[in-house]
């Protein structure tokens, strides 16, 4: 009976210490996925912003050719 | 017999009925929400500002640049939430995209003349006769070869759509912006991207 005690509680201090370690794997786990969805988040957005930007730059740029091309037809 | 055939044949009306309206590039409206309202009208048709663009990957694959842009709805709400409205540029194109469902473009730039043909511009063209749609500005220069046509889209007095196609000898433009554009807006941007101030409060055609 004696030696039964001893072994139960390295047992017992084995499953805690897996489940720690479990527990903590899952933690790190979600914490790498939570961080690289906000990094591709970050990407989609300022990726977002550039097409935006350039997409008002060519329609200026045209809105531009057209409002030249007025000003340089004859009579105006 | 014929009942099962009318039974059959309608949802593949009501499917061909869908694809016309897609093509046509209609959307509807919830009651009270449209033009019309009344127990008679369930469902109220708007015409929609956003043009079908065909396919040009025959074209970017010979371009010497493409731009291709795509935004809907909720690219354009991802990308406001990365402009910075104490910048001034940022601001002023935040301001810019307020109350806009969608930017497409579509420009091609060649290195050689007559690379495209006119052709693949008129499937475009077709959509922008449709009703709605009002040509604003229509320029030809025979000097630069420059062709330039913006078209608005309103219904009931209310912007719902801009149409901007520029052809010049190398190079093809199509922009379509769906929304509530105000082109008091747009013109605040001038500047802030390198381009000169705009007088577009004349609405003036030229060419031949």
């Amino acid at each position: 009976m004696a030696r039964v005690a001893p072994t139960q509680r390295r047992r017992a201090t084995a499953a805690w210490w897996l489940a720690a370690g479990l527990a903590a794997a899952v933690l790190i786990a979600v914490g790498v996925q939570s961080h690289l969805k906000q990094q591709r988040d970050i990407q989609a957005g300022m990726e977002a912003r550039r097409e935006v930007m350039q997409a008002l730059r060519v329609t200026n740029q045209k809105f531009d050719l057209a409002v030249r091309t007025v000003h340089e037809a004859p009579g105006v | 017999m014929s009942i099962f055939r009318k039974a059959a044949a309608a949802p593949l009306l009501a499917v061909a009925v869908t694809a016309a309206a897609t093509s046509l590039g209609a959307g509807t409206l919830a009651p009270g929400s449209g033009t019309a309202s009344g127990a008679a009208s369930p469902v109220v048709t708007v015409p929609s500002a956003q043009l079908v663009l065909p396919d040009f990957s025959a074209l970017a694959a010979k371009a010497a640049d493409s731009v291709n842009i795509t935004l809907d709805g909720s690219l354009l709400h991802l990308a406001a939430g990365f402009l910075n409205s104490k910048d001034p540029e940022d601001a002023a194109t935040l301001e810019a995209i307020k109350g806009l469902q969608g930017i497409y473009v579509r420009s091609f730039t060649f290195d050689t003349d007559a690379a495209y043909r006119e052709a693949d511009i008129d499937g475009v063209r077709r959509q922008l006769s449709a009703p709605g749609w009002t040509r604003l500005i229509q320029t030809r220069s025979r000097k630069t070869h420059a062709d330039v046509d913006i078209y608005m889209m309103t219904v009931n007095g209310k912007a719902l759509g801009l149409a901007l196609i520029a052809s010049e000898a190398r190079q093809f433009t199509i922009v379509n912006i769906v929304g509530a554009i105000d082109l008091d807006k747009l013109r605040k941007l001038e500047g802030q991207f390198g381009v000169p101030k705009l007088d577009l409060s004349s609405q003036k055609s030229s060419g031949p």
